[in-house]
């Protein structure tokens, strides 16, 4: 059967890949994307031929529409040949929103593209990406199945993705959700489209300006290349989907990356890389409590510094989190795999993640 | 730095034994004394000393600050605190062999003229007016040789103590060493540096083989050069304190044989009070034992620690055998920890 694949959040990172790797599939007779600007529209081709050249560009169909609008303000239709798969990716992924985004588009776009699937695409699977993030502050063990509320959120970014699945799980037809670790490069070669939280904070890290960050001995990162995601949607789409919503974690389980580990090796690699941290000039940061770095937020925003605000931001959009370990079972998603997650070897993968990331000034040049 | 594993550092176990010929010595006599000028936020805001908004340094902790004024001056500073030290362990003038003068400013070095120079030469001769000699003279402590500590910042004091330590190690004829800190703002300058209050203080400390208050355990500083152009890398240099001051104090504690769990009180810098919660908790320290003197004083280049140190020993809550640990960082960069143990 040939497929008609629809997806939003194609010029996001993850979608990006995603794209790209959607185009490879044997079976795909369309993939429609869904972009806001028309400057997008024309240069996604280069850039997913980019990405992967087995991407088939010629099956790519780009149309100009806004995912908070009624109808996803859509000009034109897009149902033929008839959807099979709608991948809802789009979401905004800024931990910290001084308007109303996460509202606007993780919820109400959430909302919209999903009214807009039961008008005219109604049989097709839905696969909904959401996030680690949107078990919030729980602690413990978290099933592939849908969340509890949690008692509260580190951010407004996590209680948008929840309210999202909610609403996915309203929906009729096949449907899965898959909650997403933070991607952060690909396994062959470390690198990454449109960098987000982990590389800021990396960039902030080589250059000498994060003194803490939260955590001790026991905090566990949850790291996953790109590939993870990618090859996971390849198989679901393949992947009989019980008429019950599906959960899976694109998670490390119970390998997550421990914190002090994952700094230790970003200085043994900044220190080979440049002469201040091999002089030891330039010192990793430092492990410090959760009280502890609130106590250095307050002193940061009494001193209203405008460099460490904005170091504190790109902080505030990755680590708070790790405040409340959590462990993700992986069961469905391992099966999903063949029986084992696919997860390269953490050290060998990171390093290719930095010397992108230091090839690339964090993702400014990639 | 290594996160993954505990240190057991076996170049730090060797430097132990090598150094517990050190233990024999310690700290006699202690004083540290501030101008009894007071001004607050509002006065300096009024006088355009601040550099951040009144209400962040309220937030910051600070709310007074002790300058110099006319009758209590750089040399009332010096002279009054190493009175204090000398009439404290009961050491005569004449009982003291090496003093050292610390100062983190140039000019501190340098006693003012009397009378304004009239003459090229004499402004030129006026800059070799050293303090230090100015000090000996009015001590009469003519049996000392006298040498200077700078280019420390905040750290001048503690560099005088480790040189004043390692000459009692060295010489054996040596008996007393007074060190002796003084650093006062000129007049008109900013009192905020990166965040901080300044205050003018001053302080003395003998060195001695006997009759010892404190015996001295451990010293490690640690020197970044890199960090050498404040007004350049004054981010930089905000960045690197907390994880190299972890550093050095990890070091230091190794030195001395100790956990962090042995130290019994810690005499803090008057820089930012959380700034101390901070530090505690990523050195494994425990922050309930930070010992404060009663007064805001703000930060003093050279005396923190001793106004503090002072405090503690006045208060006999320090008990023999405790374990004091005193930390400060002095602009060029310098990181330096000290642990003395209370005899």
């Amino acid at each position: 059967m040939s497929e008609h694949i629809f997806l939003t959040g194609a010029t996001g990172a993850i979608g990006l890949p995603l794209a790209a790797r959607l185009l490879c599939r044997p079976a795909l007779e369309r993939l429609t994307v869904i972009a806001r600007e028309a400057n997008s529209a024309a240069t996604l081709p280069t850039i997913l031929k980019r990405i992967d050249r087995a991407s088939d560009i010629t099956k790519l169909r780009v149309v100009i529409g806004d995912i908070t609008q009624v109808g996803i303000g859509l000009a034109q239709r897009v149902d033929q040949p008839p959807i099979t798969a709608v991948i809802h990716g789009a979401a905004f992924t800024k931990f910290r929103d001084p308007g109303s985004q996460w509202e606007e588009v993780n919820v109400t776009g959430t909302r919209n593209v999903l009214r807009w699937r039961e008008t005219n695409c109604p049989d097709a699977r839905l696969i909904h990406l959401s996030t680690l993030c949107a078990a919030g502050e729980t602690i413990g063990s978290i099933p592939e199945a849908p969340l509890e509320e949690p008692e509260s959120f580190v951010n407004g970014y996590e209680a948008s993705k929840w309210h999202a699945e909610q609403i996915a799980q309203g929906t009729g037809g096949p449907l899965a959700i898959l909650r997403l670790a933070t991607v952060v490069g690909r396994q062959s070669d470390g690198s990454l489209q449109r960098v987000g939280a982990f590389h800021n904070v990396l960039r902030w890290v080589y250059r000498g300006l994060l003194p803490l960050v939260p955590g001790d001995s026991h905090t566990r990162v949850e790291l996953i290349p790109t590939e993870y995601v990618t090859e996971g949607v390849d198989r679901l789409l393949d992947a009989p989907l019980p008429s019950a919503p599906a959960f899976y974690h694109f998670s490390r389980g119970g390998s997550a990356i421990p914190l002090g580990e994952l700094i230790d090796l970003c200085a043994a690699r900044f220190s080979r890389e440049s002469e201040v941290w091999k002089r030891g000039r330039v010192e990793a940061p430092a492990l410090a409590s959760i009280s502890a770095f609130e106590e250095f937020r307050r002193s940061v925003v009494a001193s209203r510094d405008l460099l460490f605000t904005q170091v504190l931001e790109s902080v505030d959009s990755f680590l708070p989190e790790l405040f409340f370990p959590k462990q993700f079972s992986t069961k469905s998603t391992a099966a999903l795999f063949g029986g084992h997650l696919p997860l390269p070897d953490w050290k060998e993968w990171m390093e290719r993640v930095l010397d992108f990331s230091l090839r690339s000034d964090f993702g400014r040049h990639p | 730095m290594n996160f993954s594993a505990e240190t057991t550092n076996l170049d730090c176990q060797a430097t132990v034994a090598s150094a517990s010929s050190g233990n024999q010595v310690g700290l006699r006599g202690i004083a540290a004394i501030l101008p009894p000028r007071t001004r607050d936020l509002d006065d300096l805001q009024r006088g355009g000393l601040l550099v951040s908004d009144l209400s962040a340094l309220n937030q910051l902790g600070f709310e007074i600050v002790h300058t110099c004024d006319p009758g209590h001056d750089v040399g009332w500073l010096a002279l009054e605190s190493a009175r204090l030290a000398m009439s404290r362990s009961a050491v005569e003038s004449a009982e003291i062999d090496v003093l050292i003068w610390a100062s983190a400013l140039s000019e501190t070095h340098v006693q003012s003229p009397e009378v304004e120079a009239r003459m090229p030469i004499e402004e030129m001769l006026g800059r070799f007016h050293y303090r230090a000699s100015w000090l000996q003279e009015e001590l009469h402590l003519d049996n000392a040789r006298v040498t200077g500590v700078a280019q420390q910042g905040c750290a001048g004091m503690f560099s005088a103590l480790s040189v004043g330590h390692a000459l009692l190690v060295s010489e054996p004829s040596l008996r007393n060493i007074l060190c002796v800190g003084v650093d006062a703002l000129p007049e008109g300058a900013p009192r905020e540096i990166l965040y901080n209050l300044i205050s003018d203080a001053g302080c003395a400390v003998i060195l001695s083989r006997e009759n010892l208050q404190c015996r001295w355990r451990s010293f490690h500083q640690v020197s970044k050069g890199y960090y050498w152009n404040i007004a350049e890398k004054q981010k930089e240099i905000i960045a690197s304190y907390f994880p190299t001051s972890r550093a050095v104090i990890r070091e230091l504690l190794c030195k001395a044989g100790i956990s962090a769990a042995d130290v019994r009180w810690i005499l803090p810098t008057g820089v930012s009070k959380s700034s101390w919660d901070i530090l505690a908790n990523i050195a494994s320290l425990d922050p309930g034992r930070i010992y404060r003197a009663a007064a805001n004083f703000g930060h003093t280049i050279a005396a923190d620690n001793l106004l503090n140190l002072q405090s503690l020993l006045e208060s006999e809550k320090a008990l023999p055998g405790d374990r004091l640990l005193l930390f400060t960082y002095g602009f060029g960069s310098t990181w330096c920890g000290l642990i003395l143990e209370k005899v």
